[in-house]
């Protein structure tokens, strides 16, 4: 929170120092007034693919300074209930590899899925590790416990 | 009369410092409370004393060593738990002793029997000593807790039978997460083994067992200033998703207050620091005894 609370301000800052000294003049003197606004990128700010098909609750937003392009933080992305729930269901790791294979998410899109899932990982992660991890905890935890939960106490050694 | 079991195989996870903790907070609310240290490694009687104090007053005739020597020695004259026990920071102590290892040998050696019926018979008798001793004291307590070892022992096992509840205090990270569910597999079937052969001699309803899981409290919590760490929370998540109840109260890692709390023999949740730092972690012990207090119905 204090991470994006500085780079919002970082934000305005910036915006702020590229004004004339007669702009901010009349800024500090009530003769101009400072208007914010943002415009939603529609693809991906990683991969560039279109995003039009998930349903955007915030938007992923970036500023140009002095010809670098800025990003903000990552906005959330909400992925269909139905996405999870199959992942839910899924009884082996391959059935769920599958699953992502279908899906061909991008990097934000799995990286918010792997928020859901309170599962660590970092914008520098490949894909496919993303995918891993996500499935190892998710379907690989699941058989895990199932596995030592019923593992026969009684069998003798051969 | 609530009776809990704090019990995990793995050793150095936090066990003794939940049960100290929680005990001398209960005993601060007010509720009479009996712990018994069931490890051999005596780390709960430790917390409370120093060990010459308890080497010159205790050791020899005044531990869970000691009551279970007098029961296997079928003697007339068994002490009870009320007994036995040490009153420290108003928490009546049932101490510990090296030599509990025997005991579960001498324990284990009891378990077999002639005939099928007769290692039955025996069977619930060796785990149902304990049972039958808490029936004695259902009316001094408010809540007994069990520190148990980091094994599946037969002295482990007693305490099992005898509990209403467990709660597993783990460290968040794979391994000991994947220990949870052999401890829970081996539960399990305890508590099935247990009922089958009580019914199967014809014991009444009320020596069923059904020690109910009250939940995993996660231990040694490193913290970052956004809380506990993300690896933590990844643990926790999975854990959930395998059907455990987690306690939302945790006990942050801080090997200085917790060290310095043993060398004073007195737990940290009763200590008064000036410091911030120490200050959030006796809140937050404080917390998880008001959790545990809400879920065992205290």
């Amino acid at each position: 929170m204090m991470k994006d609370a500085v780079k919002l301000t970082k934000l305005i800052c910036d915006f702020l120092n590229g004004l004339s000294e007669e702009e901010i003049s009349a800024l500090l003197e009530n003769e101009a007034r400072l208007k914010v606004e943002f415009s939603a990128r529609k693809t991906c700010v990683f991969c560039d693919c279109s995003l039009g098909e998930v349903e955007r609750t915030e938007a992923i937003y970036e500023t140009e300074v002095n010809g670098a392009i800025h990003r903000t933080a990552d906005k959330a992305i909400k992925l269909p209930d139905s996405f999870f729930q199959e992942l839910d269901s899924l009884d082996s790791r391959e059935k769920a590899q599958e699953l992502f294979k279908q899906s061909a998410f991008c990097k934000a899109q799995l990286v918010e899925i792997a928020r859901h899932y309170s599962i660590p990982v970092t914008t520098k992660d490949r894909n496919a590790q993303i995918v891993d991890r996500i499935i190892e905890s998710v379907v690989g935890s699941k058989l895990k416990h199932e596995t030592l939960l019923t593992a026969n106490l009684h069998r003798r050694s051969k | 009369m609530k009776v809990v079991s704090v019990i995990n195989y793995k050793g150095g996870v936090g066990k003794t410092t939940v049960t100290a903790n929680l005990a001398a907070d209960m005993a601060r609310r007010g509720k009479c409370v009996l712990v018994v240290d069931l490890d051999p490694q005596t780390n709960l009687t430790f917390c409370f004393m120093k060990p010459d104090e308890w080497e010159e007053k205790y050791a020899d005739n005044r531990t869970i060593k000691f009551w279970f020597d007098s029961i296997l020695g079928d003697s007339d004259a068994t002490p009870h738990f009320e007994d036995l026990a040490v009153d420290k920071h108003g928490i009546d102590i049932l101490c510990s002793h090296l030599g509990l290892i025997d005991v579960d040998l001498d324990l284990a050696a009891s378990l077999s029997g002639g005939t099928l019926k007769q290692q039955k018979r025996n069977y619930i008798k060796t785990y149902s000593y304990i049972r039958k001793e808490l029936v004695h004291l259902s009316e001094g307590y408010d809540v007994v807790l069990f520190d148990c070892p980091p094994n599946f022992s037969t002295v482990t096992k007693n305490a099992l039978i005898a509990s209403d509840y467990y709660v597993v205090p783990a460290k968040m990270d794979y391994l000991s997460t994947l220990g949870i569910n052999f401890l829970e597999n081996h539960i399990r079937n305890l508590v099935k083994e247990y009922n089958q052969y009580s019914n199967e001699l014809g014991y009444r309803e009320e020596h069923r067992v059904n020690p109910k899981f009250l939940g995993v409290i996660a231990t040694m919590v490193q913290y970052s200033a956004n809380g506990p760490i993300t690896s933590i929370k990844a643990q926790q998540a999975e854990l959930q998703r395998s059907g455990f109840t987690m306690f939302q109260s945790m006990v942050r890692e801080n090997k200085n207050f917790y060290s310095s709390a043993l060398e004073t023999s007195t737990p940290v949740v009763l200590h008064a620091p000036s410091n911030v730092t120490y200050t959030n972690i006796v809140q937050e012990m404080k917390a998880l005894t008001t959790e545990f207090m809400r879920r065992v119905g205290l």
